[in-house]
């Protein structure tokens, strides 16, 4: 199956790097156009006792999120790739999920540390759940490096 | 017997100085000047009760209701036919919500001096009344608001104000419904629940709050990160000592939270130039921003709360904290360097990486207002020199805070619009407010008496035993729940055991109290605001901390704080 747009979630751990590096590596094969996508979330925010506004966990995250996005883009570089960056703000999921409509792309490339087996159990597998949903809401293929 | 031979005082007080006007009275027949006092059993004032006076066992009409006073005092001038007092049974009774309501007490009128004219009899009478605690439908419900708040807050079911909010409006509102009809459910008053607030608490930390955003404006924070790295000139043990020690020596006089959220951007950048994972910088450094916040009175809310709850001074908070504080910095330092070694040693320090990295660091994290940060950092320092006269002054630290906010207001030239939007944090202070009448509604009704009570019981009145159950329930509740609410409803409870524990009156139960709620937050990643944040940013980094694997790292150097703790509060009871 062939791919036209890639888009690829980023952040700044070693396994978002293995995803950019899946991802070109696809785009490549494919002669796909690719997008890495960082998302701004500061909800964690919500409710926190004597805390600053959430703009300036916004500001360190875009900061965050230049630098995850420059380090995809050296990747992509490295392996021949064109991409395009972009930084949206939101709840992950939610974002993620208008991008790929917005966008019309038919393949998602996420990273995720590998977890423990207790981590696993614990955690009940939630990327690999959101992974899924996602697959049923856009009808795109994801796919979950670890 | 000593309050017999009080009563007696008292009345012998009353006859000299009720006024002679008494004896005035134009109004024919016996005057009756009836006075006492209303305490629950732990001798604490009681206010608006309310008395009834019977008079051969029949109710006498008193015209307005006769209450007690903020100080529970009471106080009411009678009249009756000629003659009537003499040979009459004169009785009281006294109710209040919450309380049980007394039988009759018979009081015995006291003829005053024979100046008064012969158709006049003077009377005086004092009785102290000291009520019972009844469980009331009011103790339950008030219980189970205080317990309800807290798990939604624990559970995050909804935003900890608004939890909050409701628990206090549907104290009032039950109060002005069901208990206008039936006393029963009536649980606390509109007077009790304003007063409950304290507006010290409040106001200090909008002061502090205004301070911290202009100071953070001026890229200071970020600019000693870089700094530490400078420092260190690569040594990645070193830098991690330094980062501890700026984290928390920013920490004891900012908010932890503001403090993290600006260490971390730069932390997990220079943890990133040096390929280690950032986790090994930034557990270490939130360890350091909640012990350096224990030092003093405004590194932690609840610090502030217990400061202007007890009365205690920025000196205080110095004196009895600051080198146990130390101390802990101390250990935790060596316990993380022991921890992370392996992490550290992945490390990539090239002499090359390190001057690449300072200068990209320097072009970054530069100071963004040099002057506005000299303003604000003379403006910090004379406000903590205002806290430090407290004792001598008298002036309340929000007074302090609140009005160098202001003149940094001025200074800067920064729109006050704009930072009372943008950087008051307004849903904290109403979570405060509202807080602060849940704890009240379970006080006013019993239930906090009844903790307390049973710690006085636990402890079998030794201060020892006191200080290690006030402290290792404190560290461990405030790893799992919030610090704040459990500091509020810790208050009056710490307040009466000071009160009834020989040896506690020095205070030492406070501290035991700001160690246990301020270092047992560090135990888990849920215990203190600043974890939630750094577990968070750096989760959005991509950086996970799972719970167990934060409790794994974090939880046994909490327990070796709080032990180091235990042994300082013992020294210096």
């Amino acid at each position: 199956m062939g791919y036209n747009k890639i888009v690829c979630g980023v952040t700044c751990s070693e396994a978002s790097a293995r995803a950019a590096a899946r991802a070109a590596h696809l785009a490549k094969e494919h002669g796909a156009e690719l997008i890495y996508l960082n998302v701004v979330d500061s909800t964690f925010l919500k409710g926190i006792t004597v805390s600053s506004r959430p703009h300036h966990a916004e500001d360190a995250l875009l900061h965050f999120g230049d630098h995850c996005l420059q380090y995809a883009l050296e990747i992509a570089n490295v392996l021949g790739v064109d991409a395009r960056t972009t930084t949206r703000r939101g709840r992950v999921y939610i974002v993620i999920r208008e991008f790929i409509l917005e966008e019309g792309a038919d393949l998602l490339v996420i990273g995720h540390e590998q977890r423990t087996f207790f981590e696993r159990f614990l955690l009940n597998g939630e990327v690999e759940k959101h992974a899924e949903r996602l697959r049923q809401e856009t009808g795109v293929d994801v796919i979950v490096v670890e | 017997m000593n309050r017999n031979l009080v009563m007696c005082v008292i009345s012998a007080m009353i006859f000299v100085l009720v006024p002679t006007h008494l004896c005035a009275e134009t109004v024919p027949g016996d005057h009756l000047a009836l006075a006492g006092k209303v305490t629950n059993p732990q001798g604490k004032s009681l206010r608006d009760a309310r008395i009834e006076v019977f008079l051969n066992g029949e109710i006498v009409e008193t015209g307005d209701e006769i209450r007690s006073s903020d100080e529970g005092t009471y106080e009411a001038d009678l009249t009756f036919p000629e003659g009537t007092l003499a040979e009459a049974v004169m009785e009281i009774r006294v109710s209040k919500p919450s309380y049980l309501t007394t039988g009759p007490i018979e009081i015995q009128p006291l003829l005053r001096d024979e100046a008064c004219s012969s158709d006049q009899g003077e009377y005086l009478a004092y009785s102290y009344v000291e009520l019972t605690r009844a469980i009331t439908p009011a103790f339950w419900i008030a219980s189970a608001v205080l317990l309800l708040v807290y798990v939604i807050i624990a559970l995050e079911l909804m935003h900890r104000t608004l939890a909050a909010l409701l628990g206090a409006a549907f104290i009032l509102f039950l109060s002005y419904t069901a208990g206008t009809f039936f006393p029963d459910y009536f649980i606390l008053s509109f007077d009790d629940a304003i007063d409950a607030i304290d507006f010290n608490v409040i106001a200090l930390l909008m002061g502090m709050m205004i301070i911290v955003g202009v100071l953070k404006k001026t890229g200071v924070f970020q600019w000693l990160s870089y700094k530490s790295y400078e420092l260190a000139r690569g040594n990645i043990f070193v830098l991690s000592i330094i980062l501890m020690g700026v984290t928390a020596l920013c920490s004891a006089f900012l908010d932890n939270v503001t403090t993290m959220l600006l260490m971390i951007p730069v932390t997990i950048e220079i943890a990133m130039t040096l390929k280690i994972n950032p986790v090994a910088l930034l557990m270490p450094e939130v360890f350091a921003s909640n012990v350096g916040g224990t030092a003093t009175l405004i590194g932690d809310p609840p610090n502030i709360m217990i400061g202007s709850y007890a009365n205690l001074s920025f000196m205080d908070f110095a004196r009895m904290l600051g080198p146990v504080c130390l101390m802990v910095l101390v250990v935790s330092m060596g316990y993380f360097f022991l921890w992370y070694k392996k992490e550290y040693g992945r490390a990539q320090t090239s002499p090359d990486q390190v001057k690449q990295t300072l200068a990209h660091l320097r072009a970054e994290y530069r100071i963004t207002n040099g002057r506005l940060l000299f303003s604000s950092v003379i403006i910090l320092a004379l406000t903590i020199m205002f806290f430090i006269l407290h004792g001598i002054l008298g002036m309340e630290p929000c007074i302090a805070a609140m009005t160098f906010a202001g003149v940094l207001l001025v200074v800067s030239r920064i729109d006050i619009v704009e930072m009372l939007e943008h950087e008051i944090e307004w849903p904290t202070l109403i979570f405060f407010m509202m807080l602060f009448i849940v704890v009240a509604g379970a006080e006013q009704t019993g239930l906090i008496q009844i903790i307390a009570d049973w710690v006085n019981r636990m402890s079998s009145g030794s201060i020892v035993m006191a200080i290690l159950i006030i402290l290792w329930v404190s560290a461990l509740a405030s790893a799992i729940v919030d610090n704040i609410p459990f500091t509020a409803t810790m208050l009056p409870i710490v307040a009466y055991l000071t009160e009834v524990i020989p040896g506690a009156e020095t205070g030492i139960l406070w501290w035991a109290l700001a160690l246990g709620a301020c270092l047992g937050g560090n135990g888990t990643m849920i215990g203190a605001s600043a974890n939630v944040v750094t577990v968070g940013m750096a989760e959005r980094a991509g950086y996970h901390i799972s719970f167990m694997n934060y409790l794994r790292i974090a939880f046994v150097p909490m327990l070796i704080s709080i032990a180091l703790s235990s042994a300082w509060l013992l020294l210096i009871r």
